[in-house]
C-alpha cells in the first residue's frame, strides 16, 4: 500500500527507531561498567627499561663508599667473591607515560540498530573509560587531547569520563566530522582511538598523517554495529543518514552483500598501516560482542610498549 | 447454494485486471536509518529489477477481494428438498396443550415450508388452531416477507388448553373458493377432538393437503380419578410401548410455588391406585411428571384435610379431663386437623364443612340450623351417649330423625359386664366402600356399649364399620346433600376403649378427609354457590399464577372440560380448592385421523444466508493486507508478538457478547426509605386501622395536589417490629385497647429522641360522635405514652407555628369539633424547638378519610364539608410542620406582615385583602 503523508505523520511521530538523535550517556552505569572491565585488566606499573626508582628490578651495582650503607643488599653482596665489593640493587626508572584517549563525537556514532545493543557512542565510551581506568589504577596519567587536565589515581574515572563526554562535537570550522586535536598530545604518549572510523576520505587521510608522525603507541579501535557490519538487508531500500547526508536508494540488496563486505574490509585496511615502524593496534568491536577480548589485547599492547 | 443478486458475480472479472495493475506498479521502497552512507554510496547496484509485489501478497489481495464480491452477491444455502415449493402455501398449526411435545420443531418445520414458499415469490398464509385466551380464535396470519414469518413464529407458544377444530374448520370454510389452488400443510398435533370430521370436510377443496405428525407415543397426559378409588394414570395414544416415568407429589407454598414433598415410579398406560403409589397422598395438592412439559404433566388435587372447616359442638363439662365427651375427640384430632369449637350459633355463621356433634349437643333450635345445614351439603358426625339412648324412635321428631342415619332402637346394649351375657366385642374388619378401608384393627379395641339400630332391610347400605357380630358401630346416611353419620358409642371410654385406641384418630381423620371427597362425586343438583370463581389458573412452566379476567367461572353442575375460557387450576377460593385438570370430562387420548397425506417429520433444515460468514472473512483479509504492507513499507514495524496480541485482543473481543446485567434494586431497601410516607401506628382493630389508613390516604391525596411533597401511600406500622426511621409523621389513634410492648415503646422513645412527630388522636372519645365519656381512652393514652419523653404540654393557640405554617388557622377540627389540641410548650418565643407531639380528641382520621372511590365515607359534625376542609387543612399544616420543622417559625408575626402588605408602599397600591394564606 502507498504511504501517503497521513501515514507517515502518524507513524513517524512514534516511530520506535532505536536512534532518536543524541541520547543522554549515561554515566553512572559506564562508570561502574569501567571499572569492572578494568578490574580485569591486570594493570601494573610500565617499566623504562633502566635504572630508576620504580618498583622493578634493573641491576646491581657496585656500592659507591659515597653511599648511604642502607642502600646495600647485603644477600647478594654475601656472594660476591671479594670481601669489599658490596651490591647496592637499583631499580628501574619509572617514567610516566600518559594515556590519551579520545571517543569519537560524531553523530554516526550515536546509532543502534535494535535498543537490545548499546549505542556505539556507548560502547566507545566504555572501552575508553575501562582502558583509562585500568592506565590508572597502574599508575599512569590519562589525558584527553585538547584540555590540560591530567587524570592520576582510582578516584579520577568519573572526572575522566565526565570530561570525555564534554569532547566537541563540532570543531572550529562547523564541520561535523571531527578529528582529535593531535598538537595537544605530547609526543611519547600513548594513544586510544576509539571511533567507527567511518569517515570521508580525506578525514581518513589526514587523520593517518597525524598518526603517522606520532611516535608513542597507538591503539586504534573500531567500534561498529551488527548490522552495519553484516547488513542484513534485502530488497528496494531507501538509506537515511544520521549525519548530514543525502538518502541513498538500493534496490535488490541481497545482492550487494559481498560488495558491501569488500568495501568494509577495504576501508580499515588502510588504517592497519600507519605509524612510523610499528603497526598500531587495530581492533574491531562489534557491540553485539563482549568488549573484554578487545579490551585486554589492548591494555597489553599499552603496557608492553611502555 | 443460489444467489441473491447474481449480478454482482461480473465484477469477478475485474480481479485479473487488478492482478496485473498491482503488478505493473512497483511498491515503495522500505525506508531504513543508518549510521554512515559513504560506504553504502561506493556501492553500484547491479541488479536493478524492478521491486515487485511478492506473489504471496497479490495472492491475499484477490482473495479478499474475490469474497468480497460473493459475499455482496448474497449467496444462500438452500436445503434440499424433495418437494415442489408450492406457490400458494396455507400452514395449520397445531398450537394446543398436544403440540408441547416437539413443540420448537414445530415452529423450524413451519418456518422452513413458508420461507420455501416466500423465497420463490409465493404467498404463505398460517393458521393456529388453539384459540385464544379470551377464547376468540386467533385471525389468519399472513407474513409478507421471511423476516415477518420469523417473528410471527418466534412469538407463538403452545396454549395449555385444547384446540377447537370447529372453529378452526368455520375459519377455512370463510376461506371459501381460495383453498382450490392452496396447498394446506397441517403441522398436527395427532390427538382427535371434537371437530375434527368437520375440519377434514373444510379441507376438501384445496389442491393438496399434507399432514406432518411428530412422534406419537412422545404425547403423555396425566389423568386423575376419584371414584371409587384416587386413581391416577399416565395416559398415552393406544399401541405405544410401555415406559415408567417418575411421579412428583407436591404441596402448594406460599408463593405459588409447588414444593415437591414425595417421588414414586408410575407406568404409563393402566389407571394405579394413588394410595400405593404415594401413601401419604391426602396432604398434597398437585401430582406432575417432570418430564412431561405444559399442563398435561400435572394434576391438580382436591384440597386437604386441613382447608376443612370443622366446627365441634360444644355443651358444659365436655372438657373435663378424661370424662368429658370432648376429651378424647380433641386430642385426636388437634395435632393433625385444626377445628374451632363453639355453640351451633357461633359456629354455623362461618360455614364449616363438618361439625362433629357429641351426644346431647343437638337440642331446640341448634338442631334446626344443623338440619338445614345438612341439607345444603354439610358433614354431621353424631356420637351415640345416654340422651340418644333415652330417645325412643317412636317419640322423636321428624326433625331429630332426619340427623340420624338409621332408625334406632331405643335402650343401651350392653356387652360384658354382670347383667349381660356377652363379652365385649372387637370391630370387625372394614368394608371395603367405606372410608375406613385398610384400616387395621388393632386387637385392643373393645366396645361394651353400644346403640342398636333398627334392623331394617337397607340397613347394611348405611353401615360404615360393624362388631364382629354384625351388629353396626358407625352407620351414615345422605341427608339432602348432606351427610350424617352416626357412631353408636360415645366419644368417651365408659363405652368402649375405642377411643383410648390408635384406631380412633385414624377413623376421625378418614372420615374428615374422605367423606367430603364421596359426597363431591355424587352431587348432582345445585349448591348454593354453584359457580366458583377462579382462584390460580397453572401457568405453561407448571406454576400457578393469577386468573386473567378472561377466565370464567366453573359450574359445579355441567361436567366442564379444559378450554380457553377455563384453564386448569383451581376454582372456588383459597379454602375451597376445586381443581380443573387438563383430563377432566376428556375422551381417552385417540390417534387424529389424517388431514392429508401423512407425512412424519423428518429434519428441518433452514435456508442459511452465507454472506455474514464471507463478509467477515473479506474483511479480515483485507485487514490483513494493511497491516502487512504497512509493515513492508516500514511505517511501522509490527513484532511478531505485537501480531499476535493484536490478533488476539480482536478475536477475543469479536467472540465476546457484551452482556447487560440489570441491576435489580437491592431487596434490602424497605419500599418506605425509596419514598416519603406518612405512617400510622396499628391499633389491632380493623376497622380503626382502615378507618385511619382510608384517612392518610385522604391527606396524601391532599398534600400532593396542593403542594409539592409528593407522599407515597401511607402505611401501618408496628412500633417494636418495623423500622420507624423512615416516616417523617406518625398518626396515633389511641382507642381503649390500646397498648404498647416494651419493643415498641422503646422503638417510640428514640423515634421522638430523633425528631420524629407523632399526632396522637383519642378518636372523639367523649365528644359528641362517641358514647362513652372518654375516660377509657385516656386511661388508655396515658398507658401507652408512659417512659415516652413527652415535654410538658399546652394548648395549641393561633401563637404557636403549627397553626400558620401554611394556612392561617383558628380552629382545628376534625371529624368533631371544640376539642382542644396540646403541643410541647416552647421555652420562649425564639425557641429553635419544634414539637415532637401534637395530642388532639378531634379525630382527623375520620374526617381525612377517602374510600376508593373518592368518596368520604364518614360525616363531620357540625359542620360539614366546611369543617372537613378545615380538617384537610391541619393535617396541611402539621405535615408541613413535620417536613420543615421551625422553618415556619417567623411566620409568627403574621398580623403585622400582612397589615403591611395591606398597607403596602407609600404609592398607594393596595396588598392582598384577604386574610387567608396564599
Amino acid at each position: 500500500m502507498a504511504s501517503s503523508s497521513f501515514f507517515q505523520r502518524f507513524f513517524n511521530s512514534r516511530s520506535k527507531e532505536p536512534d532518536t538523535g543524541p541520547q543522554p550517556i549515561p554515566l553512572p552505569e559506564l562508570v561502574l561498567a569501567a571499572r569492572g572491565l578494568a578490574r580485569q585488566l591486570r594493570s601494573g606499573p610500565h617499566g623504562n627499561r633502566r635504572a630508576g626508582d620504580g618498583h622493578e628490578f634493573w641491576q646491581f651495582r657496585p656500592h659507591q663508599p659515597t653511599e648511604p650503607a642502607s642502600l646495600i643488599d647485603w644477600k647478594q653482596s654475601a656472594r660476591s667473591p671479594e670481601p669489599d665489593l658490596l651490591w647496592v640493587r637499583e631499580r628501574e626508572q619509572h617514567t610516566p607515560r600518559p594515556l590519551f584517549i579520545w571517543v569519537d563525537p560524531s553523530a554516526s556514532m550515536r546509532w543502534r540498530s535494535t535498543t537490545a545493543l548499546p549505542s556505539k557512542y556507548g560502547a566507545a565510551l566504555e572501552d575508553a573509560l575501562a582502558l583509562g581506568q585500568a592506565t590508572m589504577l597502574g599508575g599512569e596519567d590519562v589525558g584527553i587531547p585538547g584540555s590540560r587536565t591530567r587524570f592520576s589515581g582510582h578516584q579520577a574515572l568519573p572526572r575522566l569520563a565526565h570530561a570525555l563526554t564534554q569532547l566537541p562535537t563540532q570543531d572550529g570550522t562547523g564541520t561535523d566530522a571531527v578529528l582529535p586535536g593531535f598538537a595537544s598530545i605530547p609526543p611519547r604518549a600513548s594513544l586510544l582511538l576509539v571511533s567507527d572510523f567511518l569517515w570521508p576520505e580525506e578525514s581518513i587521510q589526514r587523520c593517518l598523517a597525524h598518526l603517522a608522525t606520532h611516535p608513542g603507541p597507538i591503539a586504534l579501535l573500531a567500534v561498529l554495529d551488527p548490522q552495519e557490519q553484516h547488513l542484513p538487508f534485502s530488497g528496494s531500500v531507501q538509506f537515511s543518514s544520521c549525519e548530514a547526508e543525502p538518502d541513498v536508494t538500493l534496490p535488490a540488496m541481497e545482492s550487494l552483500h559481498n560488495a558491501y563486505q569488500l568495501r568494509l574490509t577495504e576501508h580499515f585496511r588502510q588504517l592497519e598501516k600507519v605509524g612510523r615502524g610499528q603497526r598500531p593496534f587495530f581492533r574491531f568491536h562489534i557491540t553485539d560482542q563482549p568488549a573484554l577480548p578487545v579490551l585486554a589485547g589492548c591494555h597489553n599492547f599499552l603496557r608492553e610498549r611502555a | 447454494m443460489t444467489f441473491l443478486s447474481p449480478y454482482l458475480l461480473l465484477f469477478l472479472l475485474v480481479l485479473p485486471a487488478l492482478w496485473w495493475l498491482v503488478r505493473a506498479i512497483p511498491p515503495q521502497p522500505r525506508r531504513q536509518r543508518f549510521p554512515s552512507l559513504i560506504l553504502l554510496r561506493t556501492l553500484s547496484p547491479t541488479r536493478q529489477d524492478a521491486a515487485r509485489t511478492p506473489l504471496w501478497l497479490l495472492i491475499l489481495r484477490m482473495a479478499a477481494l474475490a469474497l468480497l464480491i460473493l459475499a455482496f452477491s448474497q449467496p444462500l444455502y438452500i436445503p434440499q428438498q424433495n418437494h415442489q415449493t408450492p406457490q400458494n402455501l396455507l400452514l395449520i398449526l397445531d398450537n394446543d396443550w398436544a403440540a408441547t411435545p416437539h413443540w420448537e420443531d414445530r415452529k423450524k418445520h413451519a418456518l422452513a415450508l413458508g420461507e420455501a414458499t416466500l423465497r420463490s415469490g409465493g404467498h404463505v398464509a398460517l393458521l393456529l388452531s388453539a384459540p385464544e385466551a379470551d377464547g376468540h380464535m386467533p385471525h389468519l396470519l399472513q407474513p409478507a416477507d421471511r423476516m415477518a414469518l420469523q417473528q410471527v413464529l418466534a412469538g407463538l407458544s403452545a396454549q395449555p388448553w385444547p384446540s377447537d377444530r370447529k372453529a378452526l374448520a368455520r375459519e377455512l370454510q370463510a376461506l371459501g373458493p381460495k383453498l382450490r389452488d392452496t396447498t394446506v400443510i397441517t403441522l398436527s398435533d395427532g390427538v382427535a377432538q371434537p371437530g375434527d370430521e368437520a375440519l377434514q370436510s373444510s379441507l376438501q377443496p384445496a389442491q393438496r393437503k399434507e399432514d406432518i405428525r411428530w412422534p406419537r407415543c412422545d404425547l403423555l397426559r396425566l389423568s386423575i380419578q376419584h371414584s371409587p378409588h384416587v386413581m391416577v394414570q399416565a395416559e398415552t395414544l393406544p399401541d405405544c410401548p410401555k415406559q415408567t416415568l417418575r411421579l412428583l407429589g407436591m404441596k402448594l407454598g406460599t408463593s405459588n410455588h409447588f414444593t415437591t414433598q414425595a417421588n414414586a415410579l408410575l407406568p404409563t398406560g393402566a389407571p394405579h391406585e394413588l394410595e400405593s403409589l404415594l401413601p401419604d397422598s391426602s396432604s398434597l395438592d398437585a401430582l406432575s411428571l417432570p418430564s412431561v412439559p405444559g399442563p398435561a404433566g400435572i394434576v391438580l388435587l382436591p384440597g386437604k384435610a386441613g382447608q376443612r372447616r370443622i366446627g365441634l359442638l360444644r355443651t358444659n363439662g365436655d372438657d373435663t379431663p378424661l370424662t368429658g365427651s370432648n376429651f378424647y375427640l380433641a386430642r385426636a384430632m388437634q395435632a393433625v386437623i385444626p377445628y374451632q369449637e363453639g355453640t351451633a350459633d357461633s359456629l354455623l355463621p362461618r360455614h364449616p364443612d363438618i361439625m362433629i356433634a357429641t351426644d346431647g349437643t343437638l337440642s331446640g333450635t341448634a338442631l334446626d340450623d344443623v338440619l338445614a345445614w345438612v341439607r345444603k351439603g354439610g358433614i354431621l358426625i353424631r356420637f351415640a351417649g345416654p340422651d340418644l339412648a333415652r330417645q325412643s324412635q317412636q317419640t322423636m321428631k321428624n326433625d331429630e330423625a332426619a340427623l340420624l342415619p338409621v332408625p334406632l332402637l331405643s335402650g343401651m346394649r350392653q356387652l360384658g359386664g354382670p347383667m349381660s351375657w356377652g363379652t365385649p366385642q372387637k370391630l370387625a374388619p372394614f368394608p371395603i366402600n367405606t372410608p375406613f378401608a385398610g384400616l387395621t384393627i388393632p386387637d385392643d379395641a373393645t366396645i361394651f356399649r353400644q346403640l342398636l339400630a333398627q334392623p331394617t332391610d337397607d340397613l347394611s347400605r348405611h353401615v360404615w364399620a360393624t362388631l364382629t357380630d354384625g351388629t353396626p358401630l358407625v352407620t351414615a346416611r345422605r341427608e339432602g346433600r348432606g351427610l350424617t353419620v352416626l357412631f353408636h358409642i360415645t366419644p368417651t371410654a365408659d363405652w368402649s376403649s375405642l377411643p383410648l385406641s390408635g384406631l380412633f384418630p385414624q377413623m376421625m381423620e378418614r372420615l374428615i378427609t374422605r367423606t367430603p371427597t364421596m359426597q363431591q362425586t355424587d352431587d348432582t343438583s345445585h349448591t348454593q354457590s354453584d359457580s366458583l370463581a377462579p382462584w390460580r389458573v397453572l401457568n405453561t412452566d407448571k406454576t400457578l399464577g393469577l386468573p386473567a379476567p378472561s377466565v370464567r367461572p366453573l359450574l359445579k353442575t355441567t361436567d366442564q372440560a379444559v378450554d380457553a375460557l377455563h384453564q386448569v387450576g383451581f376454582y372456588g377460593g383459597a379454602a375451597q380448592h376445586h381443581p380443573l385438570n387438563l383430563a377432566d370430562n376428556q375422551r381417552p387420548l385417540a390417534d387424529e385421523m389424517a388431514l392429508g397425506s401423512l407425512r412424519p417429520a423428518g429434519q428441518a433444515v433452514l435456508e442459511h444466508p452465507l454472506w455474514p460468514a464471507l463478509l467477515l472473512l473479506a474483511l479480515g483479509l483485507l485487514l490483513l493486507d494493511l497491516c502487512l504492507s504497512l509493515g513492508r513499507s516500514g511505517l511501522f514495524r509490527l513484532s511478531r508478538r505485537a501480531v499476535l496480541g493484536l490478533g488476539a485482543g480482536l478475536l477475543a473481543g469479536g467472540l465476546q457478547a457484551p452482556s447487560l446485567h440489570a441491576t435489580d434494586i437491592n431487596q434490602a431497601v424497605p419500599a418506605a426509605a425509596l419514598a416519603t410516607r406518612l405512617a400510622h401506628i396499628q391499633t389491632g382493630d380493623a376497622t380503626t386501622d382502615d378507618a385511619v389508613q382510608q384517612g392518610l390516604e385522604g391527606l396524601t391525596a391532599f398534600l400532593n395536589q396542593r403542594s409539592t411533597t409528593h407522599l407515597d401511600h401511607p402505611v401501618g406500622v408496628v412500633p417494636g417490629q418495623d423500622d420507624l426511621a423512615f416516616y417523617p409523621l406518625l398518626y396515633w389513634p389511641i382507642i381503649p385497647g390500646t397498648h404498647l410492648d416494651d419493643a415498641g415503646k422503646a422503638a417510640l422513645k428514640a423515634y421522638i429522641q430523633h425528631n420524629g412527630m407523632i399526632l396522637i388522636d383519642e378518636m372523639g372519645a367523649g365528644g359528641a360522635m362517641d358514647g362513652t365519656d372518654g375516660s377509657a381512652t385516656r386511661t388508655a393514652l396515658k398507658n401507652a405514652t408512659e417512659g415516652l419523653p413527652i415535654p410538658s404540654l399546652t394548648t395549641l393557640n393561633e401563637q404557636h407555628t403549627l397553626s400558620h405554617t401554611f394556612y392561617l388557622l383558628h380552629d382545628f377540627p376534625g371529624r368533631i369539633a371544640g376539642q382542644p389540641v396540646y403541643v410541647a410548650r416552647q421555652g420562649n418565643d425564639d425557641s429553635e424547638n419544634v414539637s415532637p407531639v401534637i395530642i388532639g380528641n378531634a379525630d382527623w382520621a375520620h374526617a381525612w378519610a377517602v374510600d376508593r372511590n373518592g368518596e368520604h365515607p364518614f360525616a363531620v359534625i357540625p359542620d360539614g364539608e366546611s369543617q372537613r376542609t378545615l380538617a384537610y387543612r391541619f393535617g396541611f399544616n402539621t405535615i408541613i410542620y413535620a417536613l420543615t420543622g421551625n422553618y415556619k417559625n417567623d411566620q409568627r408575626h403574621y398580623p403585622e406582615m400582612l397589615k403591611r402588605l395591606k398597607n403596602g408602599p407609600d404609592d398607594g397600591s393596595d396588598g392582598p385583602d384577604e386574610s387567608e394564606a396564599p
